[in-house]
C-alpha cells in the first residue's frame, strides 16, 4: 500500500488486525480467545520469537496444523541468527555484496549465470558506475519518457520486499507513464519520488515477461520463484523452492505488502504442493490462482528443475556464504537470476508449506552446518 | 600444522606458507640507539611505555623498526604513526563494517575481478579455478589437484600466475613460467613436481586458487623490480568530493624472488612514488631499521635515486575511478601492475596496511598533510552512515519520507 501522497511504497506494509484475528481464529477452532492469546504469547516470547503477526500468517492457529509441528515455526530474528550462524565467518560475509543489487549482477553476469538486466542506475552521488548513471530527478524523468525507454522495472539498488518497486509499461501524452497497475502519473513526479526517497540508488532494469505457462498462473506481474540453497559439506544443496503469485492489479509480487501468495513448488516436476492464500490468514488454501483464476490443483510451474539448477550454480558462486535465497525469474528464455538473498527469511516457505522451518526433513541439514556448540542448539531441540 | 622450518614455508612446502616478520633484534637495537644516539636505555623504554600503552598501541619492535628513538623526531612525529595495533580500527572507522561493506568482494579476488572486469577496469583476465567448492559456468574451473595439473601441464597458456582466492602478503601465490614433463619452473627458478605443487595447493588452498595471466612489468618497472610482478600499492581516501591517491609506494622485491613480498633469502623494501610524477622518493629496505634508507633496489640493485616509475598518473587516475564502484569505503588500496600497456589492477584491500608506506616514507600516516585529509573522510564517512541510517529507519517505517532527501 502507497503513502496517501506518494506513488510507490516505501515501507514493509503488510499488517494483521490480531483482535479481528484472534477472534476468528478462536470461533473457527471452537476454544477461547484467551486460549489462542496465551498461544501466540507463549511463542512470541520464546525461542520461536514469532510476532502475532507471524503467528496467523503462519496459521498455528489453524487445527490443520498438527500442534507437535508448531514448534517448528521460526521467526524473523532466531531465522537471522541460524542464517548468520551457517553463512560461515564474520557477519559480513558477502551480506554487503548480496545487497547491493547491481554490484552483485555484475558478478553473476560476468561468472556466466543468466541474470536481470539493469539499463540504468539512478545513482547521484556516484562518478563511476557498472551501467548508464542517471544524476537527477531530471535525467531520471527523461529516461522514463525517452524512445523505446519502456517498459521497464524499477527497484532500490538496497532494498528488499518489494519496497519502491514500480513497472512502467507506457508513454502516454503529456509527460505522463502508465504504470502495470493501470495508474496514470506524471512521469517527473515518479523520478522526483525515487530521488527524494533512494538517493543511495535506483535500478532500471528490463521488464521480466514470465513465460507464458507460468504466466497462466501468475497473470503479467513477474511472479519470482525463491530457491534457498545451502553450501553443504557434500556440495550445494536445496532447500525448498516456493513461488510467489502476485495479487490482483499488483505490479509485482509484493512480498512485503504480504498480499502476493505463496505457492510450495516440487523442485523436480514444478508441481503445485500447496499454495496459501496471500490475502487470508495462514493454513488457508489457495484454490483460484488470484488474476487468472485457475485452479491451483494439478497446477505445474514450468522450468523449476532448470531454475534449481541454476540456484545451485549461484550457491557454488557464492560457495563461502553457505546459504543463499535465489530468487528466479521464469521467462521464455529460461530462468534468470533476479536477486539473491545473503539473509533468506524463510516466511514465505513457512507459510505456503504450512510447515516450519526446523522441520524434520531440513532441521538436520541445518544443525550439521552449525558450530559445535552454537547457543541455537540449546534453544531449538531441533538442532541439537 | 606442521613445524615452520623459519624461511616462511612449512617444511616441504613449496610455497610461500606465513607471514615473516622484520628479522630486528630487539637487544641489539637497544644497544646501537645508545651507542649511535646516545639514547640511553631508560629513556628508550621510556617512549616505548608512552607509545604502547595508549591508544597508540605500539609494540617495541615496531619502535625500533621506524627508529623512533632518533633524536630528530619530535614527539608529535612519534604520534603520527599509526601502529600495526590500531591501522585496522582507522580503516574500520573510514570503512565500517556495516551490512553495505563490501570488506566480503573485496577478500574475494575472484569476485572482486569480476567486478572490476565489468565495469571496464583493467585487470587480469582469471585463466582457471581451483576450489573445492567455488564454481561458475563461465570459467574454468578445476575441483581436483590432478585435473589442475594435468591443465598446468599440457593446456595452460604460460607464464601464469597463481594466488589464493582469499589470501594476503604473498601466502601461497607463485608464478610459473614453463612446464617441462611432469615438473613446473617457478619464477624463481625451481623445478618443482607438479603434483607435488597441486597437492599442496588442494591442501592449503582448497577454498580457492586463481590462475591469471602472469603479467609482463613495463622495462623500466622491471629494471627495478626484478623478475616478479612488483606491484604499486596506491591508497585512496574517499572525500567529500570523491576519491583521491592518499599514497604510493612501489614494493621491491627480494632478489630472485617470484612474489613483491617479504621473503627469506633475502630483503625486500618499498620505496614511495609521486603520484603526479612517478618520481620515486625515499625507500626502506624490510630487514633495515628506519635509521638506514635504501639506496638501491633490493631486487636488482640499480640505484633509485633520479628514477621515475611510467604510468603512475594514470594508475592515479584509475584507482581514484575505480574507487567511485564502492562508495561505502572510505579508504581502499590497490595493487597496480604498471605494465609496458598501461596499469592494471591486480587486487583491491578494503584495510590497507599502511606500515610499508610509513616505512618507505619515514613518516607517520597521520603527519600535517594527511590528517586533516582523513579527519574530513571520516566525517563524510560519519555523515554517509547518517544518511543511511535514515534510509533504513524509513524503509522500517519508523520514519517518514520528507523532503530535502536527495
Amino acid at each position: 500500500m502507497a503513502h496517501a501522497t506518494t506513488i510507490l511504497r516505501h515501507t514493509p506494509a503488510r499488517t494483521v488486525d490480531l483482535g479481528q484475528a484472534l477472534r476468528w481464529a478462536a470461533a473457527q477452532a471452537g476454544v477461547s480467545t484467551l486460549r489462542i492469546g496465551l498461544d501466540v504469547l507463549r511463542r512470541q516470547i520464546g525461542p520461536q520469537k514469532l510476532t502475532g503477526v507471524d503467528y496467523f500468517l503462519y496459521g498455528l492457529h489453524s487445527p490443520t496444523i498438527p500442534r507437535a509441528t508448531r514448534g517448528d515455526f521460526i521467526g524473523e530474528a532466531p531465522v537471522t541468527a541460524l542464517n548468520a550462524a551457517i553463512a560461515g565467518g564474520p557477519a559480513e560475509v558477502l551480506v554487503g555484496l548480496l545487497r547491493d543489487k547491481l554490484m552483485t549482477e555484475a558478478v553473476l553476469a560476468r561468472a556466466g549465470l543468466p541474470t536481470a538486466r539493469t539499463r540504468a542506475v539512478f545513482a547521484p552521488r556516484s562518478r563511476v558506475t557498472l551501467v548508464l548513471a542517471l544524476r537527477s530527478a531530471e535525467e531520471l524523468a527523461a529516461a522514463f519518457l525517452a524512445d523505446d525507454a519502456l517498459p521497464v522495472f524499477g527497484k532500490p539498488l538496497f532494498g528488499s520486499r518489494s519496497v519502491g518497486t514500480v513497472g512502467i509499461e507506457e508513454r502516454l501524452d503529456g509527460g505522463r507513464v502508465r504504470l502495470s497497475d493501470g495508474r496514470e502519473v506524471p512521469a517527473m513526479a515518479l523520478a522526483e519520488e525515487i530521488a527524494m526517497g533512494w538517493p543511495e540508488g535506483y535500478l532500471l532494469q528490463d521488464r521480466i515477461v514470465p513465460h507464458p505457462d507460468y504466466a497462466r498462473l501468475t497473470g503479467p506481474a513477474l511472479g519470482i520463484l525463491r530457491v534457498a540453497t545451502l553450501a553443504e559439506a557434500a556440495g550445494p544443496g536445496l532447500l525448498y523452492t516456493v513461488a510467489r503469485l502476485p495479487a490482483p492489479g499488483a505490479m509485482a509480487d509484493d512480498i512485503g505488502a504480504g498480499l502476493s501468495s505463496g505457492v510450495h513448488v516440487d523442485p523436480a516436476d514444478g508441481r503445485v504442493i500447496r499454495a496459501q492464500a496471500g490475502n487470508r490468514l495462514g493454513g488457508t488454501a489457495l484454490v483460484l490462482t488470484p488474476v487468472t483464476q485457475v485452479p491451483i490443483a494439478g497446477a505445474v510451474v514450468p522450468m523449476v528443475a532448470e531454475a534449481v539448477v541454476l540456484a545451485l550454480k549461484v550457491q557454488d558462486l557464492f560457495a563461502q556464504h553457505r546459504v543463499l535465497g535465489v530468487d528466479i525469474g521464469l521467462c521464455e528464455a529460461g530462468p534468470v537470476v533476479v536477486e539473491v538473498n545473503a539473509n533468506p527469511l524463510h516466511g514465505l516457505y513457512q507459510r505456503a508449506a504450512t510447515r516450519g522451518f526446523l522441520n524434520p526433513d531440513m532441521a538436520p541439514r541445518l544443525a550439521a552446518m552449525l558450530p559445535p556448540r552454537h547457543l541455537l542448539r540449546r534453544r531449538f531441540r531441533q538442532l541439537a | 600444522m606442521s613445524e615452520t622450518d623459519g624461511a616462511g614455508t612449512h617444511s616441504g612446502s613449496i610455497l610461500k606458507s606465513r607471514s615473516i616478520p622484520q628479522p630486528i633484534d630487539l637487544a641489539r637495537e637497544m644497544g646501537v640507539a645508545q651507542r649511535t644516539h646516545g639514547i640511553g636505555p631508560f629513556r628508550q623504554l621510556r617512549q616505548i611505555a608512552g607509545l604502547a600503552l595508549g591508544r597508540a598501541r605500539m609494540t617495541p619492535l615496531e619502535y625500533y623498526a621506524y627508529a623512533l628513538f632518533r633524536p630528530g623526531l619530535t614527539s608529535a612525529d612519534r604520534r603520527a604513526y599509526v601502529f600495526a595495533g590500531a591501522q585496522r580500527a582507522l580503516n574500520l572507522r573510514l570503512s565500517p563494517s556495516h551490512l553495505r561493506g563490501l570488506h566480503g568482494l573485496m577478500s574475494d579476488k575472484l569476485l572482486c575481478a569480476l567486478v572490476l572486469d565489468q565495469a571496464g577496469f583493467p585487470t587480469p583476465p582469471t585463466l582457471a579455478l581451483f576450489s573445492t567448492g567455488t564454481a561458475a559456468p563461465a570459467l574454468r574451473c578445476f575441483s581436483t589437484p590432478q585435473a589442475l595439473a594435468d591443465w598446468l601441464l599440457r593446456e595452460a597458456p604460460l607464464p601464469v600466475f597463481g594466488k589464493p582466492l582469499d589470501g594476503s602478503l604473498g601466502i601461497g601465490a607463485a608464478s610459473i613460467l614453463a612446464a617441462e614433463g611432469d615438473d613446473l619452473i617457478l619464477g624463481d627458478g625451481r623445478r618443482v613436481s607438479a603434483a607435488a605443487l597441486m597437492e599442496e595447493i588442494a591442501r592449503d588452498y582448497g577454498s580457492g586458487w586463481q590462475v591469471q595471466p602472469l603479467l609482463r612489468l613495463h622495462p623500466e618497472v622491471a629494471e627495478i623490480a626484478g623478475i616478479a610482478v612488483a606491484m604499486l600499492r596506491v591508497v585512496t581516501l574517499r572525500e567529500a568530493d570523491g576519491p583521491r591517491a592518499l599514497y604510493a609506494y612501489l614494493r621491491l622485491p627480494a632478489k630472485g624472488a617470484m612474489i613483491d613480498t617479504n621473503q627469506p633469502q633475502g630483503p625486500s623494501g618499498h620505496v614511495v612514488v609521486e603520484l603526479d610524477t612517478g618520481a620515486l622518493g625515499r625507500a626502506q629496505s624490510k630487514w633495515e631499521t628506519n635509521a638506514k634508507a635504501l639506496a638501491i633496489s633490493t631486487a636488482t640493485g640499480v640505484s633509485l635515486a633520479g628514477r621515475r616509475l611510467p604510468f603512475v598518473a594514470e594508475a592515479r587516475v584509475l584507482c581514484e575511478a575505480a574507487h567511485h564502484l564502492f562508495p561505502q569505503h572510505g579508504i581502499l588500496g590497490f595493487d597496480v601492475a604498471l605494465t609496458a600497456e598501461g596499469p592494471v589492477i591486480g587486487e583491491i584491500n578494503s584495510l590497507p596496511h599502511h606500515t610499508s608506506w610509513q616505512q618507505a616514507a619515514d613518516r607517520g600516516l597521520m603527519n600535517p598533510d594527511f590528517a586533516p585529509r582523513i579527519a574530513a573522510a571520516i566525517a563524510e564517512t560519519d555523515r554517509r552512515l547518517a544518511r543511511l541510517a535514515a534510509e533504513e529507519a524509513r524503509l522500517a517505517g519508523k520514519a517518514p519520507l520528507r523532503r530535502g532527501g536527495r
